[in-house]
């Protein structure tokens, strides 16, 4: 079920993506680029080693024991290679600056274009800002079934396979929606690390359903990848988002 | 004596003797040598010939005045309530006015329990067991025993008198018991 | 300036293009099926050395016994299925990173790891790491320092973290359940105080059986239990302390004091009087000892609970005619009715969420425990048996403990009563072993 396309009798640790898509530079491109250059978060689990100490909390209860210190992370091996450690964080590295003219990296325009406080915003305002519509605005009605039948092909291998496994109970679980952007290699499996959508959210204190919500998200993707799609029309459907809500 | 005696007690005296001795079970001779002499032996009921039945003799010979054992033989200490209800019916009346009876006959103290059957939640059966058990106590009270007299104590659900599922049995715990200190 | 404007202008236009022709190739996927299956988590035995002895056997004994209880708690919260050890494979990495392909083989979506080190001050020292399997990358890692025999309560944090991680809620194994210990025959039932771990361990008795005690309550702040008892025929409320085992008569009432519980912040006691046959809600300050009535009426009114911000009171009254629950704001204005399905309704209790209240219901001969909203609304069944009675949060307002008793046969055998739990979904109805019957069980917040 895991999609790594890693054989599995390979005694390194496995690393999350070795292939880096050799990209054309279309328009699509640049405008994912565009994309990509909102400022990623830094994973926590990524973090160099942290020195920072809890301090040492002594419990009113008899039985008086624990200060909790967070650990820190266990430092990666260092015979990693250089394109190891790029794969470890590849939304930092393989997004090269778009060829634009001018000193202007897409990033600040991009800056410029987005000036909204990254706030709980509706998951509508959310999908018009990076490009979205709710359906697919086409002209070309060949080309808005073929990618509602790709829809139709990621949805039904997910929940028929019972990829996504909610954890029921959790307040406010009803009523909560989150979009995980993916994007796919030719065959099928992922590229890269999913992503919240509302990534800033995510992070916040007093948001951890929703950061265990879209967790769950990203595990049902990692486990349900590969997906099976036509590999001759990978560019329609390289990149799609996922919008969890349970019912 | 009898001489002395004014007309109404007179004749409150020969109506009670005709109702007693209207009663299947008592001993003439017996009752006859009561109103005068107290009877301290069972000889003069015996020479008399008839069958001795229980409560009389036992009540003479028996149980102490104001005791427990007297108020259940006497009047009875138990009344019964209907499920989730503390009024009190015809028969818990009648039994309430015997034990008010009984009561004034001597100078002992009581306590009212209250108790529920299981079929209900711990705590609102408690505050249920208060309601029957003054209730009980109120009407005591109303038929003239005097209120410092009687305590009350709510037991809920956590004392039934009869283990069991079922109507009956459920029944059967609904009471209020009138305990003697 | 204005070539620096042209070029951004001229850039944002060519984004635009590019984002709307881009929109053609994107779509999004809505998933809104998911299953509720427990989360598949490898917990591996916390490394200690087999020979350092230390009281209760050897530090790696520890470890594992530590492990044990992670797994039991995290099990019985039936969120997580913890993958069986005989499937670990073998070489999953010592120190450092684990090899998640190992990890993922088995089927393990998340994996604990970690050890216990003995300190020179005869502390142990134990360190866990929660990974992403898929993610393959570290989620939590923590450390503690304890005395080797509080190794049970290191286990519970373990648990409490790695389901707080996991879940986004505060986790609830490292409480303590105080109940009542029931024995003998039905008509003269020994009822005796007493307090375990959540998971059952630490039992102990805390009262020896010669009077009735019910309904017990913690202290949210103290080490204080509240309940019911019985001395000389006189039902009062007392205060326990669970460090000197002292018992003491709150206050000083002619009448029956019942139904304790403390207020959220620990300051107030919260009860029901009865007087002349009429029961009434009452609090009292603590500290001063000052007392408020709050419900003047006729009717039964009884086992209030404040809501987790002290605004509110939900409490049991039968002022309508029948047994219903009611709410009121915490100075006793504005009483009105919330429950309204058929039958009767008692035992309110406020979820520390705040956002449910758990109830006991009977209708037609059969009991029940459910939740419905402060507001009345959104009803929900969970349990039904012959009598399941007197529902408890967990601190995180997830799970439901009870009592459930058996009915009696013929003959008058039967009437066991046994604490149950149920999560808030209304599954993993499961129960709590305890030495002896038991009745009336009440959740600690979490210890820490």
């Amino acid at each position: 079920m895991s999609g790594w396309g890693l054989p599995y009798f390979r005694s390194d640790e496995p690393v999350p993506l070795t292939i880096i898509p050799v990209e054309m530079v279309t328009i699509a491109d640049v405008t994912r680029l565009k994309r990509q250059q909102v400022k990623p978060p830094k994973k926590t689990k990524k973090k160099p080693p942290r020195k920072k100490r809890v301090e040492e909390k002594m419990p009113p209860a008899p039985p008086k024991m624990a200060s909790s210190m967070p650990l820190a992370d266990v430092k990666p091996k260092p015979e990693k290679t250089a394109k190891q450690i790029a794969a470890r964080s590849p939304r930092i590295t393989p997004r090269r600056k778009p060829p634009v003219p001018g000193k202007f990296t897409s990033s600040k325009i991009f800056a410029l274009l987005d000036k909204h406080p990254e706030e709980e915003k509706s998951l509508e305002d959310q999908l018009k800002e990076k490009g979205y519509d709710q359906v697919a605005q086409l002209s070309d009605i060949d080309q808005k079934m073929q990618t509602m039948n790709y829809a139709a092909i990621v949805k039904k291998q997910i929940e028929d396979d019972n990829c996504w496994n909610i954890q029921g109970g959790g307040r406010d679980v009803s009523s909560m929606s989150a979009l995980v952007v993916i994007r796919l290699n030719p065959d099928g499996s992922l590229n890269g690390v999913p992503e919240a959508v509302d990534k800033n959210r995510m992070n916040r204190s007093g948001q951890e359903f929703f950061k265990a919500f879209v967790e769950s998200a990203i595990r049902a993707v990692r486990i349900c990848a590969p997906f099976k799609l036509p590999r001759e029309k990978y560019e329609q459907w390289r990149e799609f988002t996922f919008r969890f809500t349970p019912k | 004596m009898l001489e002395k005696m004014n007309g109404a007690k007179v004749w409150m005296m020969v109506g009670a003797l005709l109702l007693l001795n209207a009663c299947a079970n008592t001993d003439k001779g017996a009752l006859n040598n009561a109103s005068t002499d107290p009877v301290i032996e069972d000889t003069t009921s015996e020479t008399m010939g008839t069958p001795r039945e229980g409560v009389d003799e036992e009540t003479m010979g028996g149980s102490e005045a104001g005791s427990q054992e007297e108020l259940d033989n006497v009047a009875g200490s138990l009344i019964y309530f209907g499920y989730d209800r503390y009024d009190l019916s015809s028969d818990a009346r009648s039994a309430l006015q015997a034990q008010a009876r009984w009561m004034e006959g001597n100078s002992s103290y009581v306590t009212v329990e209250g108790h529920c059957d299981e079929r209900g939640t711990r705590e609102y059966n408690l505050a249920l067991g208060d309601r029957r058990a003054n209730a009980v106590k109120n009407y005591l009270v109303a038929l003239g025993v005097s209120s410092s007299r009687i305590r009350t104590v709510s037991y809920g659900k956590e004392r039934p008198a009869v283990i069991g599922t079922g109507s009956t049995a459920w029944a059967k715990n609904r009471r209020g018991y009138t305990r003697v200190n | 300036m204005r070539f620096i404007k042209v070029i951004l202008l001229s850039s944002m236009g060519l984004f635009l293009t590019a984002a709307l022709v881009q929109a053609q190739s994107r779509f999004i996927v809505d998933i809104n099926k998911g299953n509720v299956e427990p989360m598949p988590i490898a917990i591996m035995d916390l490394r200690g050395n087999d020979r350092e002895m230390v009281s209760g056997g050897s530090v790696g004994d520890i470890g594992r016994r530590l492990s044990q209880v992670v797994t039991a708690d995290l099990e019985r919260s039936g969120l997580f299925r913890s993958i069986d050890r005989k499937a670990f494979i073998k070489s999953s990495g010592r120190g450092g990173r684990p090899k998640f392909a190992n990890w993922k083989a088995v089927g393990a979506q998340v994996l604990v790891t970690g050890n216990l080190l003995l300190q020179e001050d005869g502390r142990v020292k134990v360190e866990f790491r929660l990974w992403d399997v898929l993610g393959s990358g570290q989620m939590i890692g923590l450390r503690y320092f304890t005395s080797p025999k509080n190794w049970r309560r290191i286990a519970h944090l373990m648990s409490d973290a790695i389901y707080k991680r996991l879940t986004g809620e505060k986790g609830y194994f490292d409480t303590r359940i105080v109940y009542i210990s029931e024995s003998g025959p039905h008509t003269q039932r020994i009822k005796r105080l007493a307090i375990m771990d959540q998971d059952g361990h630490n039992h102990s008795f805390l009262t020896d059986g010669r009077h009735l005690v019910l309904t017990p309550r913690f202290s949210p702040t103290a080490q204080e239990i509240t309940y019911l008892a019985y001395y000389n025929d006189a039902p009062r409320v007392y205060l326990f302390n669970i460090d000197t085992g002292k018992e003491e008569i709150l206050g000083d009432f002619s009448g029956m004091t019942f139904a304790p519980r403390f207020s959220p912040d620990g300051n107030k006691l919260i009860m029901s009087k009865a007087e002349r046959g009429n029961s009434d809600i009452y609090v009292m300050e603590l500290r001063t000892r000052k007392v408020t009535r709050l419900t003047k009426h006729s009717a039964i009114d009884t086992s209030p609970s404040f809501s987790p911000h002290e605004r509110y009171i939900a409490f049991n009254s039968d002022r309508g005619g029948s047994q219903q629950i009611y709410v009121m704001d915490a100075n006793g204005k504005n009483i009105h009715r919330v429950s309204f399905g058929k039958g009767r309704y008692g035992t309110p209790v406020w979820s520390p969420r705040g956002d449910l209240v758990a109830f006991t219901k009977l209708y037609k001969s059969k009991f029940y425990i459910g939740v419905m909203r402060p507001d009345g609304s959104g009803e929900r069944l969970l349990t039904e048996s012959y009598s399941d009675e007197g529902p408890t949060w967990s601190p995180n307002g997830r799970v439901l403990m009870f009592f459930r008793k058996q009915p009696y046969d013929k003959n008058g055998k039967g009437g066991e009563t046994q604490l149950w739990s149920i999560d808030l979904t209304g599954y993993n109805e499961r129960q709590i072993m305890t030495p002896l019957d038991a009745s009336d069980p009440a959740w600690s917040p979490l210890i820490r």
